[in-house]
């Protein structure tokens, strides 16, 4: 029956098969969520700039800017923003059809570039991702 | 709006996004340029930022692509969930409310900063 086939919230986690493609869907989607509530958050923290030096500074003490364990949390952000970043341009490449290869008829025997052909993409920007990440955190934690 | 008009919508505002974001990251946190990194919270860099019209142009465009971008995303993951599945205009009445009201206080901070120079808006 259709309904035996909702897999609900569940299935955000087990729906269908668990291939790379899957994680990287379950990752953009809590990237994509953490970073609504952060730019919601954001939004009200830089306001207070629109009051003059002393709410700005304030406001940036009251968030802990500069303590060692918020610049770890800000690393972790920066995490979640590259990593969303580079696999919503792998989904928009992949959405508009670039460099994934022609659309073939899926039979025996496949063509070996069907899968290769999108999934270098992954390798590509997530490579570029984490030569980012590594330089990014020199900055955030040696020469700030 | 057509739905389809609305995703093709998001995946714009995701490219203007990945390169303003990307840029935003930068400049925040790594210290390639002077007032960069920690010194782009200083005041005086802040504000230098703040009354300059280049920036503001910038910030209202980010500010749109990502409330736009994010607001649109977080409904598509809550009309999945069943409970709201049947409620999906409540969802998208709710959402675009608090996006206008976040891009109002937006706008409202990004004119408002007190400008470094007298007589520049
Ligand atoms: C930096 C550049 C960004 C790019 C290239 C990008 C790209 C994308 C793409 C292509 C999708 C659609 C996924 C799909 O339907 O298959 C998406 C979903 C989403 N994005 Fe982004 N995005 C970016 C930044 C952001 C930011 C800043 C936020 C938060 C304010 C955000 C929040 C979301 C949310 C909540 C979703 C829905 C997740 C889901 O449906 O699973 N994104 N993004």
């Amino acid at each position: 029956m259709a309904r035996n086939k909702r897999l609900g919230i569940w299935g955000w986690i087990f729906g269908g098969r668990h291939n790379v493609e899957r994680f990287l869907y379950t990752l953009h989607r809590i990237t994509g969520v953490a970073l609504v509530f952060y730019l919601m958050a954001h939004i009200l923290v830089v306001g207070s700039r629109a009051f003059g030096q002393e709410a700005w500074e304030n406001a940036m003490r009251l968030v802990g800017a500069g303590n060692p364990v918020v610049r770890v949390l800000e690393y972790l952000l920066v995490i979640a923003v590259v990593f969303h970043a580079t696999n919503g341009i792998r989904l928009v490449l992949g959405e508009l059809g670039i460099g994934i290869g022609r659309p073939r008829r899926p039979v025996y025997p496949y063509p070996k570039d069907s899968i290769r052909k999108p999934r270098k993409w992954i390798l590509v920007l997530e490579g570029l991702a984490t030569v980012y990440l590594v330089v990014a955190a020199y900055f955030f934690f040696v020469r700030h | 709006m057509r739905e389809g008009v609305a995703w093709a919508l998001h995946l714009f505002a995701g490219v203007i996004l990945f390169f303003l974001l990307l840029f935003h990251v930068t400049q925040m946190h790594v210290a390639l340029f002077p007032g960069w990194g920690e010194a782009a919270l200083e005041w005086t860099n802040v504000l230098a930022r703040a009354g300059a019209r280049g920036w503001k142009i910038l910030y209202l465009l980010f500010l749109a692509a990502a409330l736009y971008h994010g607001f649109f995303g977080l409904r598509n993951v809550l009309i999945e969930i069943s409970f709201l599945r049947r409620r999906v205009n409540e969802v998208t009445i709710v959402l675009s409310a608090l996006g206008v009201i976040l891009f109002a206080y937006g706008f409202y901070t990004t004119l408002a900063t007190p400008s470094p120079m007298p007589g520049l808006p």
